[in-house]
């Protein structure tokens, strides 16, 4: 696991990355001098891992539609303001980061969790392996139990913990690209992973090796 | 549960977030929304500009006529602002519109006769300003110990007298009343 991902992140400035940076950009000009129809191809590209980063930090699927929405629709109208400092993927998951801090912030004290349909052809593999000794009636309940855990545990650390683990561990993004997502340094990333992955640990220590 | 729970690595137990997602079908629902929302937000901000130049048209029965007014009071004001009427302008309008009213005093006590004089007039000097002020004469006979006092509107250019005796104005008082000169209120004596 650990080797692709590096490969992965290594890939940021590959001339593949690059190429689909222009790819955004061109398609942000287009916006940006009136072709409203553009933007509908950014958000069928950008709509999955939106969804997936503000679902992974409220564990709540129907704040997660109404978050998704508000950030393409912000995105939508400060469009024109868009200087391409930095990539338009990385503005985006800014403003859906941003949108669901401010909302959890908001709604502190009214949390509830509610999950979203859990694929068992996409679970990885070394969890499914892990419960392939069990019987096949006792894989649903234990891999529902498993969400169940992992979203609670994750739901315990504090936003800046949880975005920093999910945008690394979940959504793939290298420590740069979550320093400027949240205006930081790598060097405050780095520490809140580690200490994100530990407390991670302590709480799932019954599941894990 | 712990004893009969799989062992997993925290990673590979991460990703299983990656396996949490909405059935294809939902995406439709999303799109359809996030149209119609967008859809809105084009229209509001289209709305403004292009009802900017009916908005004005319809508004041109009372826009004209106030442009109209409004051209005609800014050139009035720049014209005036040009060339304010000067105080001597002033005083001369007051002057004549004005004839000055004649100043009798009779003295309670009757002096003494004493031989005639040629007739003197206590000139006024114009004020500086045109703004309004009462104009009081203490009228006090050199001989006699009595004093008259009579108002005068201002602003007067003459005050006469049918006093024969040439000291008989020693002081007068000008006050003003308009809120810039209250703390300036003039005080001075004459005499002759």
């Amino acid at each position: 696991m650990a080797p692709a991902r590096t490969i992965g992140r290594t890939l940021i400035s590959s001339p593949e990355v690059q190429a689909e940076r222009d790819g955004d950009l061109l398609l942000v000009r287009r916006v940006q001098s009136g072709d409203v129809a553009a933007f509908d191809h950014l958000v069928l590209k950008y709509r999955e891992r939106m969804f997936s980063v503000i679902y992974n930090l409220t564990s709540n699927k129907e704040d997660t539609y109404d978050l998704s929405q508000e950030t393409f629709i912000k995105a939508f109208q400060s469009i024109g303001r868009f200087k391409a400092r930095s990539s338009f993927f990385t503005w985006l998951y800014r403003i859906a980061v941003n949108t669901t801090l401010t909302h959890l912030k908001k709604n502190r004290f009214r949390s509830f969790l509610s999950f979203e349909t859990l694929h068992e052809e996409a679970c990885p593999t070394d969890v499914l392996e892990a419960l392939s000794s069990k019987s096949s009636t006792e894989k649903p309940a234990l891999l529902k139990e498993l969400q169940y855990k992992l979203n609670e545990a994750l739901q315990t650390l504090s936003v800046k913990h949880r975005t920093v683990i999910v945008l690394f561990e979940i959504d793939d993004l290298s420590h740069q690209e979550i320093a400027e997502i949240m205006n930081c340094s790598v060097g405050t990333v780095r520490s809140r992973l580690h200490y994100a992955k530990k407390q991670l640990q302590a709480k799932l220590q019954d599941w894990l090796d | 549960m712990p004893q009969k729970s799989p062992k997993i690595n925290l990673e590979g137990l991460l990703k299983l977030k990656k396996a949490e997602r909405p059935d294809p079908a939902f995406w439709d629902q999303f799109q359809k929304e996030f149209r119609q929302r967008q859809l809105q937000t084009v229209m509001v901000r289209e709305s403004f500009w292009s009802r900017l130049p009916q908005l004005i048209l319809a508004r041109s029965r009372l826009l004209v006529p106030l442009s109209g007014l409004a051209l005609v009071l800014f050139v009035f004001l720049l014209n005036y602002r040009g060339n304010p009427p000067s105080q001597g302008d002033f005083v001369e309008t007051v002057a004549l519109a004005q004839p000055t009213p004649e100043i009798k005093m009779e003295p309670s006590v009757r002096e003494p006769a004493l031989p005639p004089q040629p007739r003197r007039e206590a000139v006024f000097i114009p004020a500086l300003s045109s703004a309004p002020a009462s104009f009081v004469v203490d009228v006090i006979p050199a001989k006699l110990p009595e004093t008259a006092t009579y108002t005068q509107e201002f602003p007067t250019p003459t005050i006469r007298s049918n006093s024969d005796s040439p000291a008989t104005y020693v002081s007068y008082t000008i006050s003003r009343d308009t809120p810039i000169y209250v703390s300036a209120a003039l005080s001075q004596r004459i005499g002759f």
